[in-house]
């Protein structure tokens, strides 16, 4: 009996032990896991000098290239104004930092929240010692922002007569609108008659048919058919069109240099031009004279008692002739009795 | 002293004489938990000893080893509750991931020391309470004192120190199986990988809400042995006396626990 006794009590303090240790064990472990705390992992300190650090906590990430590397560990506030905060913490890893590094706070989310992000500097800037104390820049503080934002509009609002202009282009719309429901204007018969929605619609339809036709034509042109689409297409059209450029070139140049008849009349030389107009000045001179019935081609042209007089003897001449074509006969048979003797 | 004669008061002469006897018992009941307590905490240097230590170990086994299997129940539950009420509401936002750190904070900060204050509350603190008042109905604490054995270095202190080694151990080991039942959930309803749910639980979480949390047991550890001790040394009227007992050890274990709660998380988050 008592031996049982015995074993019960040593199986009761083993199953106790076991427990203890057991859950002991998990609270180490568990430790170690929520403090974040690597006992076997070297830590590098790093201390950062702000002015104000706006509710940075000790426990706060330490990011660098957006990734945690660290922990604030603690905060110390300087004995003055000038000496601003100290900002402690570890990090897992060395940095390397140059001399435009940037330490900042920066706000996690709109709800709060803050990290301490490091920006190492870019390579080509000169390295800096372990040893130099960082200084860190301000931090955005949101509702600061936010407050002056509200006040500037507020003020502008009120003071720069934003509030009259919004006053006073609401009435304007006001009135736009009360137009357009009474179905004034083009915008109003738009929105108000029928027949101009019909129109819209009728000219819509239209547009479309145009657009289609015009993309019918663009792809006979892509075909290469007609005259353009040959044109984008044949090389042998292309090569007309140089050959004609050049053409052009070559007579533009021979335009330029005077040469040929064209060119003369183009040249810095007056001289074809001043007998041109010579000649223009005498045909011109002929013409009025003629109009004016001088000399004979004059006469011609302006009198008709020549012209009469001139049918008269046509017509005489041809009576004459055709005298002459009867009597012929008589006249050669005379002629051939006569010669006989 | 833990013996008393019977007290024997006139009947209250109207409700108010009622009411303020009952806030004058209430303060006195008080007082002597708290001088309970003092003697128990007192006694303290007799913990080595090899009759206390045996009974410290009985105790530890009786009110802790025992109530595993209801704690591991109630506590991976709770933890599946949790994660399933958290990750629907997250899911809309697309958010569920989050119902690690949810779980974790939730249970390591409040519910794994109250849950298991209110398991040890109902089951160990009643049980001493009516182990108490059977042993003062049959006067086997009056006897003791006869013999010049202190009740409450034999009685009291082998399982305050039970209780208070065992409920932060239990709070922890509630808090892990919470997480655990979490996880189950977030992986086979919500579709949380096992190691995005650990990731996430572990980076809110922090050393400080696992040791409030332990501290908050171990105060109710020392809370449900001195009010179930007090309340069972303090039966009377036989075996109704001893039902009372532990029904007035249960609801005050609860309510103290809840009140004493809400002033650790104050003293410590606010």
């Amino acid at each position: 009996m008592k031996q049982k006794t015995v074993e019960w009590q040593m199986m009761m303090e083993l199953v106790v032990g076991a427990f203890l240790f057991a859950i002991f064990v998990g609270l180490f472990w568990f430790t170690i896991v929520l403090s974040r705390q690597n006992l076997f992992v070297k830590k590098y300190p790093v201390q950062v000098r702000f002015d104000k650090i706006m509710g940075l906590q000790e426990g706060d990430n330490i990011v660098v290239r957006g990734m945690p590397v660290g922990k604030v560990t603690d905060l110390q506030l300087g004995r003055t104004m000038e000496d601003g905060v100290t900002v402690v913490g570890e990090l897992s890893s060395p940095l390397q930092l140059h001399a435009n590094y940037r330490a900042i706070i920066v706000t996690t989310s709109i709800l709060g929240g803050r990290y301490l992000e490091i920006r190492e500097g870019t390579s080509g800037s000169p390295s800096l010692d372990d040893t130099v104390n960082l200084k860190g820049e301000l931090p955005v503080d949101l509702m600061e922002e936010a407050s002056i934002l509200v006040h500037d509009l507020k003020q502008s609002l009120n003071e720069g007569g934003v509030l009259k202009n919004l006053e006073a282009t609401m009435v304007e719309i006001r009135g736009i609108t009360t137009k357009l429901n009474q179905g004034e204007g083009t915008l109003g018969k738009l929105i108000t008659d029928k027949a101009v929605y019909e129109d819209l619609t009728s000219i819509t339809k239209d547009l479309r048919e145009a657009s289609a036709q015009v993309n019918q034509l663009i792809s006979s042109v892509n075909r290469g058919e007609g005259t353009i689409g040959k044109l984008l297409k044949e090389d042998a059209v292309y090569n007309d069109l140089t050959r004609l450029s050049s053409n052009l070139v070559s007579v533009s140049q021979r335009l330029n240099d005077g040469k040929g008849t064209l060119g003369k009349l183009l040249s810095e030389d007056d001289q074809l031009y001043k007998d041109l107009s010579a000649t223009a000045a005498s045909l011109k001179n002929i013409t009025a004279k003629v109009e004016n019935g001088e000399g004979l081609l004059g006469r011609l042209v302006t009198d008709d008692s020549l012209y009469t007089d001139a049918q008269s003897a046509i017509k005489e001449f041809r009576a004459a002739i055709d005298d002459f074509r009867e009597t012929s006969p008589i006249t050669s048979f005379t002629t051939i009795l006569f010669g006989a003797f | 002293m833990i013996t008393r004669e019977p007290e024997d008061f006139p009947p209250p002469r109207n409700w108010v004489a009622n009411f303020g006897r009952k806030v004058l018992f209430t303060f006195r009941n008080a007082g002597r938990a708290i001088l309970l307590l003092t003697e128990a905490v007192a006694n303290l240097r007799f913990i080595f000893s090899p009759r206390t230590r045996r009974e410290i170990i009985l105790q530890m086994f009786v009110g802790g080893i025992k109530s595993l299997g209801v704690i591991t129940v109630v506590a991976g539950f709770t933890g599946m509750i949790l994660a399933l009420q958290t990750g629907i509401e997250l899911r809309k936002f697309g958010q569920e991931v989050n119902i690690g750190a949810a779980v974790m904070v939730s249970m390591l900060r409040e519910m794994g020391p109250f849950m298991t204050g209110l398991i040890m509350a109902a089951s160990v603190g009643s049980a001493y309470a009516a182990q108490m008042g059977t042993m003062v109905v049959s006067e086997e604490i009056a006897a003791l004192e006869i013999m010049s054995i202190n009740p409450v270095r034999f009685l009291v202190l082998p399982r305050l120190v039970a209780l208070a080694v065992m409920t932060p151990l239990l709070s922890f080991y509630s808090c892990m199986m919470g997480v655990l039942g979490g996880a189950l959930v977030g992986k086979t309803q919500l579709g949380v990988a096992w190691v995005a749910y650990w990731q996430n639980a572990t980076r809110y979480a922090d050393a400080k809400d696992l040791y409030v949390g332990v501290f908050k047991a171990f105060i109710f550890g020392i809370i449900i042995t001195i009010v179930a001790c007090h309340q069972g040394f303090s039966t009377t009227q036989g075996a109704v006396g001893v039902g009372n007992a532990t029904r007035r050890t249960v609801i005050l274990s609860f309510l103290t626990i809840l009140i004493v709660g809400y002033f650790i998380t104050r003293f410590f988050y606010v």
